[in-house]
């Protein structure tokens, strides 16, 4: 790997260009394989296409470019304190807008941390919810049957429905 | 516009699974497709367990019902175990409105703790330093001390299996009338109507320690079969909740002797859901020592109950001076105050038609602790000591508690060696004169299971009368050097012994996938 490669450049679904550096990079195993090639290839002038969105890869590269230098170096306990905090200002998002577009990229990218993070998110979201503030928050369609729905009622006395 | 329907099912898997039990319950409702999630989420059995030393009641429960609770759950059935100084009632209403009105719940009033502390996750094993057993009976107690105060609780789900709590009650005004049979019956009726079959797979059992334990597990004993598990702590003091058995006392009218949390094989169980199966490993702490003696006199006294009996040396006809008796064993022993047990072999009878007793055959072994000599009579604790049995002196030895614990543990890692099964979480019932101020080393008596599981949910109490008996199909002896306690009684008593002293029971409950 030649070592004057310090930034690759990808698009996203939408057609637009992005910079990623490779130390952020290494934390997708996809983007690594991307980046390899990308560097062994003579010819350069393929930009690789990720199948995400803008608005999602912008949230994506800015949680690679975070977390890239603990991930390659080791880091102290406060700074881990510190990326703590990080993600959980970092998770205050839009739920309809973004949660479930960046749920499935870290999915597709294989990033264990932002998956693990993203999905940690929409269990608290759901924390304390009923089961109709659940289908509100989340669009959706309630498929029971009114008898599927009372043998519900019945089998879960516990269950708050609405 | 993306949406959590458009996520894959392994991504909705994984958020679900992350759920509190009462959002997964609503979870679960929501749609098709994520009830079907949340039911391959539940396909497997588990346990949850903590434990909480807040001297609040209301501190405690709260940290113990969160942290249990915190994961996907269904409460088929919970166990909690309090210090005297919570009130029984209380903690039972509220533990019970926590976990719902219908889950199977024991609120067991015992020596003492163990588990992993819910706030810290530290494992702690903690004996109560103030436990009167002469004292006021603790449903109508209610202790003002600050120290000794917290719980343990676990609770289980099962699928695959039908559990509920059984209660084995007597009118008060007739303490003297055992409906035990009637108890066994309705174990067994319950077990035939939810497997086809008439054993349940196991049962854990709470005694109350006014009962004759000895007396309740000796029927027991008999009247269910023996590929049946029993564990459970038959000298404390308990309240418990059932989901469809409720007997109607009136409790003014009736008195809790017993409760039987009963395990049985679902018959309608899905093919999906595999098996949970229940061993049973065992640590004593007794080894027998003198002479066989045979008893001539008895005589009960007290509420609380002690039997006074006199008793001649086997093959002799001299009545024995049991202050001299036990003085003269005593310097024998090398500990310097050793715990001094008898253990009474009793023998059922067998009558011909006319009525002539044609044999004798000794079969259950109880244990008594020894409170002392007055003259010719030995003081022991318990009841159920008759004329004609024999018994010999068994004391507490450390070195035999040690041995056996290692061989509890080995028993344990054989289990975990299984490719097949997988520990889900144990149970661990300890005498309260095990624990840090026997062996001299904290958390001995939780080695056994916590080592080999170190990440298994567990709870454990300490109490007065564990009860264990494995399963006859799944005992095997142990090729280990290091003599076993039921070897030990093997040698020297007659087979059976369901209530012990001085021991340790390991409950291990394990999964087995479907094939």
């Amino acid at each position: 790997m030649s070592s004057s490669v310090e930034a690759i450049t990808v698009l996203s679904s939408d057609g637009d260009e992005f910079k990623i550096t490779v130390s952020a990079a290494k934390l997708s195993k996809p983007l690594n394989w991307m980046l390899e090639d990308v560097c062994f290839s003579d010819d350069c002038d393929e930009v690789p296409t990720i199948e995400v969105n803008s608005k999602t890869l912008v949230k994506v590269i800015e949680y690679c470019e975070k977390h890239a230098p603990r991930a390659n170096s080791g880091a102290s306990d406060s700074d881990a304190e510190e990326l703590k905090k990080w993600d959980i200002e970092f998770m205050k998002m839009d739920v309809k807008d973004i949660l479930f577009h960046i749920l499935m990229a870290a999915n597709y990218l294989h990033m264990e941390g932002l998956y693990d993070l993203a999905c940690q998110t929409a269990a608290d979201l759901m924390k304390g919810m009923t089961v109709s503030q659940i289908r509100k928050i989340f669009h959706i369609k309630n498929d029971f049957s009114s008898e599927e729905q009372e043998q519900l009622r019945r089998q879960h006395p516990g269950c708050s429905f609405d | 516009m993306a949406s959590i329907n458009e996520c894959k099912d392994d991504i909705l898997h994984n958020i679900l699974g992350r759920l509190p039990a009462s959002t997964f319950a609503n979870a679960s409702c929501v749609s098709k497709t994520w009830y079907r999630i949340c039911s391959r989420i539940l396909s497997r059995p588990m346990l949850a367990s903590a434990l909480s030393l807040n001297p609040s009641l209301l501190g405690a429960v709260e940290e113990v019902t969160e942290k249990v609770l915190s994961k996907p759950i269904r409460p088929h059935f919970a166990i909690a175990c309090i210090s005297e100084q919570f009130g029984l009632t209380a903690a039972h209403l509220l533990l019970s409105q926590r976990l719902g009105s219908k889950t199977p719940l024991v609120t067991h009033i015992g020596n003492g703790v163990m588990g992993m502390e819910a706030v810290a996750n530290q494992l702690r094993e903690v004996k109560w330093d103030y436990f009167d057993y002469q004292g006021p009976h603790p449903r109508e107690a209610n202790g003002f001390s600050d120290v000794n105060r917290g719980l343990v609780l676990v609770v289980g789900y099962v699928p695959g299996l039908k559990v509920d709590a059984i209660p084995l009650i007597h009118p008060k005004n007739d303490p003297g009338m055992s409906r035990v049979d009637e108890f066994v019956r309705h174990i067994k009726t319950y077990t035939f109507c939810v497997s086809g079959y008439h054993s349940p797979a196991a049962l854990i059992i709470f005694g109350d320690r006014k009962s004759d334990m000895n007396d309740i597990m000796t029927t027991m004993d008999h009247g269910i079969g023996k590929e049946t598990v029993m564990v459970g702590d038959g000298g404390g003091c308990f309240l418990s909740t059932s989901d469809n058995f409720t007997i109607n006392f009136p409790s003014d009218l009736y008195e809790l002797d017993a409760v039987a949390l009963v395990f049985a094989r679902d018959r309608h169980k899905s093919p999906d859901v595999g098996e949970t199966r229940f061993h049973v490993a065992m640590a004593g702490g007794l080894v027998p020592f003198g002479p066989r003696f045979k008893v001539v006199d008895v005589l009960v006294k007290g509420e609380v109950k002690w039997t006074c009996l006199s008793a001649l040396m086997q093959g002799f006809d001299t009545m024995l001076h049991f202050e001299a008796v036990i003085e003269t064993l005593l310097e024998t022993v090398s500990d310097r105050c050793p715990d001094l047990y008898i253990g009474v072999s009793h023998g059922r009878r067998y009558y011909s038609d006319s009525g002539r007793l044609i044999n004798k055959v000794a079969e259950s072994t109880s244990f008594h602790q020894v409170v002392g000599g007055e003259g010719e009579y030995i003081v022991v604790e318990g009841v159920g000591v008759r004329h004609g049995d024999t018994f010999l002196f068994y004391h507490r030895d450390l070195e035999t508690a040690r041995g056996t614990s290692e061989v509890a543990f080995e028993k344990l890692r054989r289990l975990k060696q299984s490719e097949e099964e997988e520990v889900f979480g144990g149970l661990i019932f300890a005498c309260a004169s095990r624990g840090q101020s026997y062996f001299g080393t904290p958390n001995t008596d939780t080695y056994p299971f916590h080592a080999n599981f170190p990440n298994v949910p567990f709870a454990g109490i300490f109490c007065k009368g564990e009860i264990g008996r494995s399963s006859s199909s799944s005992s095997s002896s142990s090729s280990s050097s290091v003599k076993s306690y039921q070897e030990l009684l093997q040698e020297e008593a007659p087979p059976h012994c369901s209530v012990h002293a001085s021991s340790a029971v390991y409950l291990a409950l394990s999964y087995l996938r479907p094939p």
